[in-house]
């Protein structure tokens, strides 16, 4: 009786009959989406074969059209005669045209496909052709990613901040980039009410503040002709509370061509800060900062 | 040989996170906090009466087990086919499950105790580092007083409680040991570290959206771009732990029949119970 349990255990364990061979694979790496007279219009980069000078994979741009996006993936497949391999998406690009509705659509197909991980970077732009074909992730990847790090000017969105947002009924906030010959960053797109809108740079700083996202930026303020203020904020934590944001900032002064002492900097600071935290908030804002570095006492 | 406290303290262990898995959208932590305490009280009333002797009992003991497998080995499936073999046939997944299932089962309950033992070595140490390598994921700002209760707290609790009691038949009466409210307490504590730290990476919106929210924490892990993709790992810990939940309900119903069936027939009609089994869960649930 074992010997036959044994036998029937060694066929079924062998794990041969969903062996694919890697050149069966259409591996993907970045996506491009919009939405044209009520069809998806698809930008699929994927690995195509090695450079053999570089010795780095070169990646193909296909542009295909479809109802839904299940079916155009599935015509990708016939065309090409592989299968599609999504464990590897890094970037999902889109544009304006995509709207609460096409992206529960987005959404519901990530969800259900589980060879995806949601770990990958959104971003929005005008030009996703240009984008896939001209750039490559990593260059996208670092300059958002460095952005956000030093001058907390953008937000490094993932599929998932985008799915518990979407669901959470909240702003989703995108990075929104423009490629004429060379990328460059040009603030972050809101999605919100169905309709896009643009923050300029500047103001993503109080944006991540409100998100409590603020890693480390600039500040500076002309004191007199000639004479400037130049802060570096290290770090910034903001509580929220039910009627009240308490943000303790901590500050390193890098230029203080006018002497000012510690409190005028603070109040020069913080009125900034206030002003235009104030535009985007109904909350009461109680400011600390941690100073440290050349100033006046 | 005789079986170690610990073995059989293990077996509880992986048997109560196996059932706290698979049944995690159901339950919260306030839920499995009252729901230990609840199940501490039953099992106390029912050592005391020593209801375990009755026919009756055992008899409801195993169609009970027979349930619980039959949903419990099409998650599993599920639960490989969506994680680890994902071109495979679900109906031989279940199968090769189901085989080997049967064969430990039929060894006995010491060697089953023992290959958990061994396993637990593997299982403890993944466990360990998975909590290692999520802790720079952990966000406590998601966690929300949403994950501590919830609206069915009462049907929770009492669910918890059902599973604990389920874990408590499996091994406690099989071994003649007694048992002791320490094991359920370290039981439920790991619970409750394991449901914090996937909330906490997770939040409650996405944990509430995915399937299988224990193993997507573990693809969000990325250690200085080279030690990613981990979860799969991850998910061949959740299978080991799964797989000793079905081999201990199959051992179960194989334990009660001898008081039955005294021939060695019992082994063919095992076999018809098997067959059911995986007719049952492939048929009707897939």
């Amino acid at each position: 009786m074992k010997k036959y349990l044994i036998l029937i255990l060694l066929f079924l364990v062998t794990g041969c009959s969903s062996y694919i061979e890697l050149n069966d694979l259409v591996i993907i790496n970045a996506i491009g989406l919009a939405k044209q007279n009520n069809n998806y219009h698809l930008y699929i980069s994927y690995v195509d074969e090695i450079n053999k000078d570089t010795i780095e994979p070169t990646t193909t741009v296909k542009e295909m059209e479809g109802n839904s996006l299940n079916q155009i993936i599935d015509d990708l497949s016939l065309i090409l005669s592989k299968k599609i391999y999504m464990s590897h998406l890094d970037l999902l690009v889109i544009n304006d045209s995509i709207k609460t509705k096409e992206l529960e659509n987005i959404i519901n197909y990530f969800l259900n496909n589980n060879e995806t991980r949601e770990d990958f970077l959104v971003i929005n732009t005008d030009n996703i052709k240009d984008i896939l074909e001209q750039t490559k992730f990593k260059e996208i990847n670092d300059l958002i990613e460095n952005n956000q790090r030093e001058t907390s000017k953008t937000i490094y969105t993932t599929m998932y901040d985008v799915i518990e947002n979407y669901y959470q009924k909240e702003n989703i906030y995108l990075p929104y980039l423009t490629y004429n010959n060379s990328l460059t960053l040009k603030g972050l797109k809101v999605f919100s009410k169905n309709k896009y809108s643009l923050i300029e740079e500047d103001e993503v700083i109080y944006i991540n503040y409100l998100l409590n996202k603020i890693n480390s930026y600039k500040y500076s303020y002309e004191c007199a002709d000639d004479k400037f203020l130049y802060l570096n904020i290290l770090g910034a934590n903001v509580n929220e509370l039910s009627k009240e944001l308490l943000i303790t900032n901590e500050i390193k002064v890098i230029t203080n061509d006018c002497k000012l002492k510690q409190k005028e900097i603070e109040q020069i600071f913080n009125k900034n800060l206030k002003d235009n935290l104030e535009k985007i908030t109904k909350k009461k804002l109680t400011i600390k900062n941690t100073i440290r570095g050349t100033y006046e006492n | 040989m005789k079986i170690k406290k610990i073995e059989n303290r293990l077996s509880f262990f992986f048997l109560t996170l196996a059932i706290t898995i698979l049944n995690i959208h159901n339950l919260s932590i306030l839920g499995i906090i009252i729901g230990s305490i609840l199940s501490i009280f039953f099992i106390f009333f029912m050592e005391k009466l020593n209801i375990y002797k009755y026919k009756v009992i055992k008899i409801f003991l195993m169609f009970l087990t027979f349930f619980f497998m039959t949903i419990y080995l099409n998650k599993i499936t599920y639960f490989i086919g969506d994680n680890i073999l994902r071109n495979y046939s679900l109906i031989s997944i279940s199968l090769t499950i189901i085989i080997f299932t049967y064969y430990l089962a039929n060894k006995g309950y010491h060697t089953i105790v023992k290959v958990i033992m061994l396993a637990s070595y593997f299982i403890i140490f993944i466990f360990l580092i998975g909590f290692l390598f999520l802790f720079p994921y952990l966000n406590l700002s998601n966690l929300n007083i949403n994950i501590f209760t919830s609206n069915n707290l009462f049907k929770e609790s009492f669910y918890y409680a059902i599973f604990i009691v389920y874990s408590y038949f499996l091994i406690y009466p099989l071994s003649n040991t007694k048992f002791q409210i320490r094991d359920l307490v370290i039981n439920s504590s790991y619970q409750i570290l394991s449901f914090l730290s996937i909330f906490s990476v997770l939040g409650l919106t996405l944990e509430s959206l995915y399937k299988y929210s224990y193993i997507v924490i573990f693809k969000k892990v990325s250690l200085i771009g080279f030690i990613e993709r981990i979860e799969i790992i991850f998910s061949l810990n959740y299978l080991f732990i799964f797989f000793f939940l079905l081999v201990l309900s199959f051992y179960q119903i194989k334990y009660n029949l001898q008081y039955f069936i005294k021939k060695d027939k019992n082994q063919s009609i095992i076999l018809i119970i098997i067959t059911i089994l995986i007719f049952c869960t492939n048929l009707l649930f897939t």
